[in-house]
């Protein structure tokens, strides 16, 4: 049985109130944590980045999450 | 097809890892130097803009389990490496880095603070003056001195150490204090509690 105090970071979405843990998750993934520096192939929005430093990439996610945002703010619209 | 690290954490410790990852993928582990990487296979399209989210969220996932057992070594979404022997590389030159800073943080959880109004990050609007921009910036910086010296005023026995950022008070408490620390600042008008999260803002970044 998950310790409750957990709970919230392994089933984070199932209301409307948790809407902002769903940000926070977002936000973490995306902003904290270590990274690496190296060389990857990868495909953003569609569009493919070959052998880029990991920093471009990143910068490219923060466009990525723009896009989460304001599809969340869409979403509570309604 | 690149590989996606997750997490790192101390190889002796018994942990039950998630058995698949982002896009459906198993979830690896590579063992070097009392370090355990978990790690999985990584195909291009789970960053596909309509899939992305999800990918997102399931690599927070796999971290979040994990993490609910031990400290670990977050990495951000999406680290991309070619080759398992480049993740091999990279835990090697880090080993004795992530090594002191999982021991430091074996029983630790961060918790974060934030005034309660905090909506965007700083910086996002545009259209503002650079005038404008310095003075919004200089009170955000004097709000969140007063917050940061509130949150160790109240949780002065449960700090184990403390960051504060433009935007956010990190605080590192023993996973047994999280409930007492919430408890304490219950009593603090306006500010927006979350965690407990890894204590990545406790580790220096890059690598």
């Amino acid at each position: 049985m998950p310790d409750p105090k957990y709970q919230s970071l392994i089933e984070p979405f199932q209301s409307e109130q948790e809407e902002v843990s769903l940000l926070e998750v977002l936000d973490h993934v995306l902003n904290a944590g270590v990274v690496i520096q190296g060389s990857v192939v990868i495909s953003v929005a569609g569009v493919d980045l070959i052998y880029l430093g990991l920093n471009a990439v990143l910068t490219s996610v923060e466009t990525a999450l723009k896009h989460v945002r304001a599809d969340l703010e869409r979403q509570k619209v309604r | 097809m690149a590989v996606l690290p997750y997490c790192v954490i101390l190889a002796a410790l018994k942990v039950t890892k998630p058995d698949f990852g982002v896009d459906e993928e198993r979830v690896e582990t590579l063992d070097l130097e009392a370090l355990r990487l978990f790690y999985s296979d990584f195909d291009d399209s789970a960053l596909a803009p309509e899939v992305f989210r999800q990918s997102a969220l399931e690599f927070h996932r796999v971290i979040a389990s994990i993490f609910r057992q031990t400290a670990v070594v977050p990495f951000r979404f999406p680290s991309l490496l070619q080759t398992r022997e480049e993740l091999e590389t990279h835990l090697h030159a880090n080993s004795h880095k992530y090594k002191s800073f999982l021991e430091k943080t074996r029983d630790a959880v961060q918790m974060e603070v934030a005034p309660a109004s905090t909506t965007s990050p700083p910086g996002v609007e545009t259209g503002k003056s650079g005038t404008e921009y310095l003075r919004e910036k200089q009170q955000r910086s004097g709000a969140m001195a007063e917050l940061s010296q509130s949150v160790l005023e109240n949780c002065k026995e449960l700090v184990l150490d403390s960051r504060t950022s433009d935007s956010r008070v990190y605080v590192l408490v023993q996973r047994t204090a999280i409930d007492d620390f919430r408890e304490r600042l219950s009593r603090l008008k306006e500010i927006r509690i979350s965690g407990p999260w890894p204590a990545a803002e406790f580790l220096e970044k890059r690598s």
